[in-house]
């Protein structure tokens, strides 16, 4: 193998953090960098958005997918940023050395930075305690979308949809417009998980009733899936067997979350959150290795694509600094309480930063805190919080050396 | 009189709106934590507007599927029927994102757009 390419960065994934990321450094001078994308085309998951929504903070205006990432895509090519689709990388050292696989062979790189942009993927239906055979017509929603909206292929006709996540929302609304029948959307949790305009517009809109406190407990069929057995859950999320009934369906949509794709990451050493899934980070978003930073949903799963975007353009500031020297130690540790992880989870002293969060449950009129040694560091009050949404609470810099903690209580749920 | 709540989706403060309506007027609003939610609740329970998303049948084309918006949104009762049109529908690549695919939807004065560009493809004789 020839020796390798030296790069100032190397972007893992073309999709909306990557394309933002380069787009921010090649606007800030830094030209020595590449893009390396799996898929024949970049955009990333934005390809197979069809609906629309995208946009509404950045660009004032609700765009598809694809024409979201047209506004980075454009500039990327008109700015003749380096952009390698088709393209797999396989290998990724604590050295920063990145081995990538496409049809023109082996190539290494060296990088100064790494840009972890790898996104997500959808948990599937290995992970779910359903007993049963495991028929065709399961499907997680993403998979589902792919088929409908790239490949013109319809995956069934009497659909079941098992969680209630944006994807399994609007995959209800797309299978119906297609000519389905969306018999109903089942979610173990006592509130939706996704997006209440989400739920207005792709269910209520359509009749399609939506099951809180309910799972699917076991898939009927051989060849292809002919029913499946929903139950009510108790709050401990058991499902209740004398509440058991059997659904006759074709088709089981699966929309029960979103995984954070770091295998790359683990291979280069970078210690990952068991909570997030993704890397653990300081407040410049730069992982436990040095030099390999990362943004967007393979750091922590984002609700809309323009935080994602906004995430990966700080990222690259981050960047631009680094390449010049070494960024501040991050000694603080940051923990969460009434909220599942906050991120990034190491600050540094005498600098600002952004906690980001999501609420355990829906709030109305939640106070959110950081608290150090005893000291409110800042405090909002939100008029309505869910899990769907995540909420950024920004910091000021920080004179103590002290653990922060971020809070999250209303009148109901006070911070014990 | 009648009283109909509803979740204003307009931004993520998501205000829990009480409407008090006299047949089909709305005549009061609360709990909008600002002046557009009472906008919003009339909209909505007067005539709901929803943009349509879907696909467009492509010949000739790299990809068999041409993915599809409206320039605005229509109201919610014509959207089956919208979505029906568009299915009968057949387009000859290239496709441009952007393009207009059809003038005027239904007499609404809405466009068909391209959301996605759909080079043709020219198939070998051998």
């Amino acid at each position: 193998m020839n020796e390798p390419i030296m790069k100032d960065v190397v972007i893992l994934g073309g999709g909306p953090a990557g394309l933002a990321a380069a787009l921010a450094l090649h606007e800030q001078g830094v030209r020595d960098l590449v893009i390396l994308e799996r898929e024949p085309e970049a955009g990333g998951i934005l390809r197979q958005c069809i609906h629309d929504g995208f946009g509404l903070t950045r660009f004032h205006e609700a765009l598809t997918g694809p024409e979201y990432a047209k506004r980075f895509l454009d500039p990327v090519r008109a700015e003749g940023i380096e952009l390698h689709t088709g393209t797999t990388v396989t290998g990724l050292t604590d050295q920063r050395v990145v081995t990538a696989v496409s049809r023109r062979g082996l190539t290494q790189y060296q990088a100064r930075a790494v840009i972890l942009a790898m996104g997500c993927r959808e948990r599937a239906a290995g992970a779910l305690p359903m007993y049963g055979a495991r028929p065709a017509g399961v499907f997680t929603a993403g998979v589902a979308q792919a088929y409908v909206n790239l490949c013109n292929n319809m995956v069934g006709r009497e659909i079941v949809i098992l969680g209630s996540g944006d994807i399994g929302l609007i995959m209800a609304r797309r299978l119906t417009l297609e000519g389905a029948h969306v018999l109903g959307v089942y979610e173990i949790l006592p509130h939706p998980s996704g997006l209440p305009r989400n739920v207005t517009q792709c269910l209520d809109d359509f009749h399609i009733p939506l099951h809180l406190s309910h799972t699917v407990t076991e898939l009927h069929g051989a060849a292809r899936l002919e029913a499946v057995t929903v139950c009510a859950v108790d709050d401990q999320r058991c499902p209740l067997p004398e509440t058991a009934r059997r659904i006759p369906c074709d088709t089981l949509i699966l929309s029960v979350g979103l995984i954070p794709e770091n295998e790359l990451s683990r291979m280069a050493g970078v210690q990952l959150d068991s909570q997030t899934g993704g890397p653990v980070v300081d407040q410049f978003l730069q992982t436990t290795v040095p030099g390999i930073f990362a943004a967007g949903n393979v750091l922590h799963v984002h609700d809309v694509a323009d935080d994602v975007s906004a995430e990966a353009e700080f990222l690259a500031e981050q960047v631009v600094r680094y390449l010049a020297g070494p960024l501040p130690p991050c000694p603080i540790a940051v923990t969460g309480r009434g909220c599942g992880h906050v991120v990034p989870q190491q600050l540094c002293r005498g600098e600002a930063a952004v906690l980001s969060f999501r609420p355990a449950a829906p709030r109305r009129h939640l106070v959110v805190e950081a608290v150090q040694d005893g000291q409110t560091l800042c405090r909002r009050t939100i008029p309505y919080a869910t899990p769907a949404q995540m909420v950024h609470l920004p910091i000021p810099d920080l004179a103590d050396g002290s653990p922060v903690e971020v809070c999250c209580y209303d009148d109901e749920n006070p911070a014990v | 009189m009648m009283t109909k709540t509803l979740l204003c989706s307009l931004c993520p403060n998501c205000c829990a709106l009480t409407v008090t309506m006299e047949g089909d007027a709305v005549t009061g609003c609360t709990g909008n934590l600002c002046t557009q939610g009472a906008d919003f609740a009339r909209q909505e329970l007067t005539m709901p507007l929803r943009n349509v998303t879907t696909s467009v049948a492509v010949s000739g084309g790299l990809y068999p599927l041409c993915s599809v918006r409206l320039s605005a949104p229509i109201p919610l009762s014509r959207l089956t029927e919208a979505v029906d049109l568009l299915h009968g529908l057949t387009v000859t690549a290239p496709v441009a994102m952007g393009q207009v695919l059809l003038e005027d939807l239904l007499g609404l004065g809405v466009q068909v757009l391209s959301t996605r560009s759909v080079p043709a493809i020219h198939f070998c004789k051998d």
